[in-house]
């Protein structure tokens, strides 16, 4: 299915898309949280979610994950219906996320945490060279995991504890966790949210280079309105549950109801 | 440099362990067994906790039915097949395990799985308790030591020392084989599920498949530990199966620690030291018990094992060991770090 998109090299107009939503509905008793959400991103676009808090913007990743389940609507990926599939399949399926506050495993080594997400993927592509009983991990384990660690800034802290790396070195080895799964689509739950000045800067570089070099799909929630208008090709405004707008980042600039509902309090604010 | 201590600890406490019947009394030798016995026990209920992080108060109920099949079999004239037979009791301790984890995991975790587990081993004792066939409360005694040949002479287990001796090995085979389980790469599954189990669905992983794996595997190991226990015992009542004997790893482990895969071995001697030490002390010997085991949950948090791991780091750096340390693998938490410091 077409989508139409800002950047024609990633995503042009016959970009096939990866993700499809279809009249998603959440609700949490009597409480509605999405309304209906119909979307498609296309395969190689960065695509941005974005709303006033409270819209529905992480309950809608946490749908399109299967963190949660939706009481309506269909979530197809790369063409198959995975509205009923549990998170760990739609992960083995290439879906990737970040979460809002960074989750790692604290106890673990950085090095650790990435080993650990390497050798979950080879188990489940069967393409692992480590026999099932190794105790110690493979040599391609660890320089796969040094390699990426590298990517990422990390390699020096690699064996520091990540309990006590800073918010934005957590972040990057989330990041790190996800990449390592080699995922199609990379879904990033606020990627910015809590980090210095500098610390963003170089979060919104990786994330640039990720779509650059990788490729990669990427799905965003973001406040930082300059962060979205750097990196996306398409924007969906939600509101109150609902999509409010969707399109290019010209036509969400022009839009009087994006601007009068979301995008004229930010301005407001900044 | 802790790990080789260890290592050198281990293998230490395992010579010392075979040679007891030559060093000390019967009795010790036999308070001994029953305590190793135990720590494997122990040592399989830590799989499930310090690794996937399930709390299973039940555990009790597969250790007396490993050691009902052992006894029922032995009484029943298979000693022939005594290797067998532990296998046997660990295969029977594996299927129930995993029938009960099927439901119990699909829909509880936390305290209401404690509680579901510990329902389960009360049922199951129950029906210990009612069911003629097998001694109900009565439960089986004169349960013989076994005696057999497999082609390289004629095994003789009856004597408590020979016993002993068979009963070491035995144990350091299933300590090794959960070892091995729990440092290779399913045990750092597990140890991924334990500290973020949403984290590593995002991974792909399987949390539900790889916890019904831990709690099945756990229940073969509590299930041979169980086996092994009936001949050593020489009776086996439903009681093996009570909240009592559930609880016995939970201390072992709470005081040698849950984080250390020795940890449960370790609280476990240490629980019998004192047991044995006060056993004179009529009326002061669970008050005293009670006590220490609190003192040492209050001061060590994470067991003996704990504390002495701090104080390995302290000594390798000289001085006292920061609460976390930088530049540290995970190496002593649970054993082996995933890799050399690389």
């Amino acid at each position: 299915m077409p989508v139409a998109s800002a950047n024609p090299l990633r995503s042009g107009s016959d970009a096939m898309s990866i993700i499809k939503l279809t009249n998603l509905e959440k609700s949490y008793g009597a409480l509605k949280v999405l309304r209906g959400i119909d979307a498609e991103i296309g395969e190689g676009e960065t695509f941005a979610i974005i709303g006033p808090n409270g819209a529905g913007k992480t309950t809608l990743f946490k749908v399109m994950t299967g963190e949660v389940p939706s009481n309506g609507g269909r979530v197809e990926f790369d063409g198959k219906d995975v509205t009923h599939d549990p998170a760990y399949r739609r992960a083995r399926a290439g879906m990737g996320r970040t979460f809002q506050v960074a989750r790692v495993f604290l106890e673990l080594t950085v090095i650790e945490n990435v080993i650990i997400a390497i050798e979950a993927r080879r188990k489940n592509t069967g393409d692992s060279d480590d026999a099932w009983y190794a105790v110690v991990s493979s040599r391609s384990v660890v320089d796969e995991a040094r390699q990426l660690l590298a990517n990422l800034d990390l390699e020096l802290k690699r064996n520091t504890e990540a309990s006590i790396l800073s918010h934005g070195d957590k972040k990057r080895l989330e990041l790190a966790i996800t990449l390592a799964g080699r995922p199609r689509i990379l879904m990033l739950d606020e990627p910015t949210a809590g980090m210095s000045p500098s610390d963003r800067i170089g979060v919104v570089d990786l994330i640039r280079r990720l779509r650059d070099e990788s490729r990669l799909t990427i799905v965003m929630t973001e406040h930082d309105m300059s962060v979205i208008f750097g990196l996306a090709d398409r924007i969906m405004v939600m509101n109150q549950g609902a999509r409010l707008a969707i399109g290019s980042i010209d036509e969400i600039r022009s839009s009087q109801v994006v601007r009068d509902v979301y995008l004229g309090k930010e301005s407001q604010h900044d | 440099m802790s790990r080789y201590i260890t290592y050198c600890l281990v293998a230490l406490s395992g010579v010392l362990l075979l040679l007891l019947p030559l060093l000390v009394n019967p009795g010790l030798v036999h308070l001994a067994g029953v305590t190793l016995v135990m720590g494997v026990f122990a040592v399989a209920w830590n799989l499930l906790f310090g690794y996937a992080g399930l709390a299973s108060f039940g555990s009790g109920g597969l250790f007396s039915l490993g050691a009902y099949v052992m006894a029922i079999s032995l009484r029943a004239g298979y000693e022939q097949s005594f290797l067998l037979l532990i296998v046997l009791a660990m295969v029977t301790g594996g299927i129930v395990a995993f029938l009960v984890g099927a439901v119990a995991l699909r829909r509880s975790s936390g305290i209401y799985l404690a509680i579901l587990t510990l329902a389960m081993a009360e049922v199951l004792r129950q029906i210990l308790m009612r069911w003629h066939w097998i001694g109900a409360e009565d439960g089986l005694p004169n349960i013989v030591r076994p005696h057999f040949s497999y082609g390289l002479g004629l095994i003789d287990l009856s004597s408590g020392a020979r016993y002993h001796v068979f009963l070491c090995l035995a144990c350091g085979l299933l300590i090794a084989a959960i070892w091995w389980i729990a440092h290779g790469r399913f045990g750092r599954t597990l140890r991924a599920i334990r500290l973020d189990p949403e984290r590593a669905a995002f991974m792909g992983v399987n949390t539900y498949g790889y916890k019904l794996a831990a709690f099945t595997l756990s229940g073969v190991f509590v299930a041979g530990a169980g086996a092994l226990y009936a001949p050593l015992a020489q009776i086996v009542t439903p009681d093996l199966g009570n909240m009592l004997r559930s609880t016995q790893p939970i201390l072992f482990t709470l005081l040698g620690g849950a984080s250390s895969f020795w940890g449960p071995l370790i609280g476990g001697f240490l629980f019998s030291a004192i047991e044995y030490g006060t056993r004179t002390l009529v009326g002061l010997q669970e008050i005293i018990t009670g006590v220490i085991l609190l003192a040492v949950v209050l001061i060590f948090p994470t067991g003996i094992s704990g504390a002495f791991r701090k104080l390995f780091a302290s000594l390798e750096q000289g001085e006292p060991a920061p609460a976390r340390k930088v530049e540290v693998s995970d190496a002593g938490r649970l054993g082996k770090p995933l890799t050399q410091r690389v």
